[in-house]
């Protein structure tokens, strides 16, 4: 396969191989690294893919391990289901059918606005600078649980937002 | 298992902040429900989603901060080493203890540690010479003496809006279609250099960022290897991963920014480093028609005549 077929077949498993590297290392910064040296080592294997379905199984896998051998050598002691169901949950992950992602991209930008803009900052502190939620707190003089809370109240409104805006637009 | 509690797990694992008796509450309700998995699945995809296209605080404010966030560390492996800032504040401290002990303590205040500076001897550090950076594929190559980097990378004397640094050539940064940042390279043997007590070092690089709507970003990064760059460039991609420590930082230049704004990064550097891996990255936000370029790069070591200050 060439570098364009490689693409095609890999930019629209971006989103979900993105969530699953931030699931697992928790860390913007850390999970775009992960993904680019998954890329990586695709390109570098670029010939030994037998089509797409081999190239996409393997950039999955080569994924997921890199996440993990990333935990492994930060000493990270982050909380981990067993690999039993990490599989499970990850298989479902990476056979989700995906559609319209550019409809929920925009649906999730107008969602985002629409926020308070205490919830933006955090939002922001947490993925755009990379902090984790404690550090969050620590910044905002907040206790963390508080921080806790706040984000799944923000990923709540967000769902519910994105759905109404995607139902909308179909309508 | 309530609906919220479920939402509350999940959320709490996903901030690694689980109780293990809880984490084994919530693995058990996944195990035991595909309905549950679907559900944090949606979670994990709504994070993906915001990592990727949440465009965040800069449309709602224009108020930008340079230099910007400094990320963590996450490799650094030599947690006994004291970092620059601390040992400046030291230095400040002692001073200002001097000053304020002389009148009594005449001559027999401590000795101010002498902190001398030395040039890493970068090649072509301003880009003045139009061949480099070399065009490269993923991944650059490991090779001394020559910047490296993407091949969309252009070297360019610059127009109307945008003036080199210095020098008569800068470099505009322009993002591979494999990856959303592109990348320069060089790496440079640094062991002679060393003291056998450690040192620090300093990276800065000048940032320009013409026509962005939004804030641009850049990063610095830089590894430090106790291999040769021969023996680095012999190795497997593996050896690579294995730094003796790492440093990242972020830079957000403001949008509409109209001059250079100079982005540093500091590191530590233990007694065994024989080479550093210098990169820099222009970070290509989606929306962004900004033209991103970067010139005068600097490196020094920081070195002082007291070890004990950095144990």
């Amino acid at each position: 396969m060439d570098r364009k077929d490689i693409l095609s077949v890999l930019m629209p498993e971006r989103t979900r191989q993105i969530a699953l590297a931030w699931s697992i290392l928790r860390e913007s910064h850390l999970a775009e690294d992960a993904y680019q040296d998954m890329l990586i080592k695709v390109f570098a294997n670029e010939a030994e893919f037998e089509g797409p379905k081999h190239l996409r199984d393997w950039s999955w896998k080569v994924l997921r391990n890199r996440c993990y051998e990333l935990i492994r050598q930060r000493n990270n002691r982050a909380a981990l289901l067993d690999k039993a169901v990490s599989d499970l949950i990850d298989s479902e992950l990476e056979n989700r059918d995906i559609v319209e992602l550019d409809q929920q991209a925009d649906a999730l930008r107008a969602c985002l606005a629409r926020l308070t803009e205490n919830a933006r900052n955090i939002i922001q502190l947490r993925f755009h600078d990379g902090l984790s939620g404690k550090e969050v707190a620590s910044r905002l003089g907040r206790k963390p649980d508080a921080i806790y809370k706040n984000l799944q109240r923000i990923y709540s409104t967000l769902g519910e937002c994105i759905r109404r805006e995607l139902k909308g637009a179909r309508s | 298992m309530t609906d919220e509690e479920f939402q509350t797990l999940a959320n709490l694992y996903l901030e690694n902040a689980i109780e293990p008796a809880d984490l084994e509450r919530f693995s058990q309700e996944l195990s035991a429900s595909a309905d549950r998995v679907r559900e944090f699945n949606d979670l994990r995809l709504l994070m993906g989603l915001i990592h990727e296209h949440g465009p965040l605080r800069e449309e709602a404010e224009n108020v930008v901060e340079f230099p910007g966030h400094q990320s963590k560390a996450p490799f650094r492996s030599a947690p006994g080493w004291l970092s620059w800032r601390p040992l400046t504040s030291a230095v400040a401290g002692i001073i200002a203890g001097i000053l304020t002990t002389t009148i009594v303590l005449a001559y027999t205040g401590p000795k101010i540690p002498k902190v001398s500076r030395v040039e890493i001897p970068l090649v072509d550090p301003g880009f003045e010479k139009l061949d480099t950076p070399l065009a490269q594929p993923d991944p650059i190559a490991i090779a001394t003496g020559m910047w490296l980097g993407d091949p969309a990378l252009l070297a360019t004397t610059g127009g109307a809006s945008v003036k080199p640094k210095e020098g008569d050539v800068m470099v505009r940064m322009r993002s591979p279609e494999i990856r959303r940042f592109s990348n320069i390279q060089q790496v440079v043997e640094v062991g002679r250099l060393i003291p056998p007590h450690g040192c620090a070092m300093e990276l800065s690089v000048a940032f320009f960022s013409d026509g962005s709507v939004r804030k641009s970003r850049f990063r610095l990064r830089v590894r430090a290897y106790a291999e040769s760059g021969r023996e680095l460039a012999a190795s497997t991609e593996h050896a690579l991963e294995f730094p003796l420590v790492e440093m990242r930082r972020q830079f957000n230049v403001p949008r509409e920014s109209t001059q250079w704004t100079t982005g540093k990064l500091e590191l530590d550097l233990p007694p065994d480093t024989q080479t550093l891996v210098i990169n820099i990255h222009a970070i290509d936000r989606r929306n962004t028609s900004a033209a991103q370029y970067i010139d005068d790069v600097k490196a020094a070591l920081l070195i002082t005549e007291h070890p004990n200050l950095w144990r």
